[in-house]
């Protein structure tokens, strides 16, 4: 009889890992298979490494700093038109903020979940989608925290389209082409690698600060 | 000027350049226990190292194999790429001198002795 993990298991085993990845892991895992038990505990520690190692991998700190910086700007600006009183009010762009860093959550995970060999001209915008769906659920389920509706609205469309167009225009890391046998780090070198200098973190935060203050000194 | 490779990385590429055309995540897995000995490593933490060798350009992967022992899947198997050797060969270049200082100071190690001098500092006037 042949000894191997239920198919329950490898099947929510399966789910839980990326696609990019799953065959091998999904194999190694069998291969060492000893027991029920053994596999439960293998899974929950082996699953979250690759996930996050995914996530690495496909995630660009450059975009994924754009996108923040935009999401964070179109919120800001929806809320100085629609709502001015929750920008002055007691942390209210700290609730700005919230969406923003969901949506770029959301995305990553997304992007460490998408299959590299299945690609539609309109995929770029199935992450962001799925972001802004995400963040309207926390929206709805912690009120203390939400944004008034108007705002919340224009701000996922106008930062759907800013997200979107980025992501058309910088496909992400996961979407672009695969060569066979080429290593992921040729891939990289179109990009910029990001290093955390100064400079880097200074710019944009300075760029995002003065758009702010020009908001608010209207 | 080759990016510097950590201690865990440098068990993982010896284990892949020892496998030669073996070096699937399960065999890296278990030489690189065999290497790291006593300390245990994870399967996980191999395969976070393979990804970010990978991305530095070090190793190269492809898939292939699927045994029915795997359920029909297939392997990923990994081969050290011309970048990757040179940095191995840094490191290892980098431990035999630190080894040949150690062992002129404390004695050889083949013989399972460590001839440990006495601390006895000797204060200057």
């Amino acid at each position: 009889m042949e000894s191997g993990p239920s198919k329950v298991a490898e099947i929510i085993a399966g789910w839980l890992v990326p696609p990019a990845c799953r065959e091998e892991i999904l194999g190694d895992m069998r291969e060492r298979y000893r027991s029920g038990l053994r596999y439960f505990l293998e899974a929950a520690h082996l699953i979250p490494c690759v996930i996050f190692s995914r996530i690495c991998r496909t995630t660009d700190a450059v975009l994924a700093l754009m996108e923040v910086a935009s999401l964070y700007t179109a919120f800001v600006i929806v809320a100085k038109y629609f709502d001015p009183v929750l920008i002055l009010g007691r942390s209210g762009f700290a609730r700005l903020a919230i969406p923003p860093v969901i949506v770029l959550a959301t995305m990553s995970l997304a992007d460490a979940y998408s299959v590299p060999q299945r690609r539609w001209p309109l995929k770029p915008l199935v992450a962001p989608t799925l972001g802004f769906a995400v963040a309207y659920t926390e929206q709805s389920m912690y009120r203390q925290w939400s944004l008034p509706p108007s705002v919340f609205a224009w701000g996922s469309g106008t930062g759907l389209l800013l997200v979107s167009t980025l992501r058309l225009e910088f496909p992400s890391i996961a979407d672009q082409p695969q060569a066979a046998h080429a290593p992921a780090f040729w891939q990289k070198l179109e990009l910029v690698p990001l290093s955390l200098s100064p400079k880097n973190v200074l710019v944009p935060c300075g760029i995002l600060l003065a758009v702010i203050l020009y908001l608010l000194g209207r | 000027m080759l990016a510097s490779l950590g201690h865990f990385e440098q068990i993982i590429l010896t284990a892949i350049l020892s496998l030669r055309d073996e070096a699937y995540g399960v065999t890296i897995h278990e030489k690189a226990i065999q290497l790291a000995a006593p300390k245990n490593i994870s399967l996980g933490a191999v395969y976070v190292t393979l990804d970010r060798l990978e991305d530095k350009g070090f190793i190269s992967s492809c898939l292939s194999g699927s045994t029915p022992q795997r359920g029909g899947r297939s392997k990923r198997f990994y081969r050290l790429e011309a970048l990757g050797e040179r940095a191995l060969e840094e490191s290892a270049a980098t431990a035999k001198r630190v080894w040949e200082t150690v062992a002129e100071v404390w004695g050889d190690f083949a013989e399972g002795v460590r001839r440990r001098p006495k601390w006895s500092p000797v204060r200057p006037r």
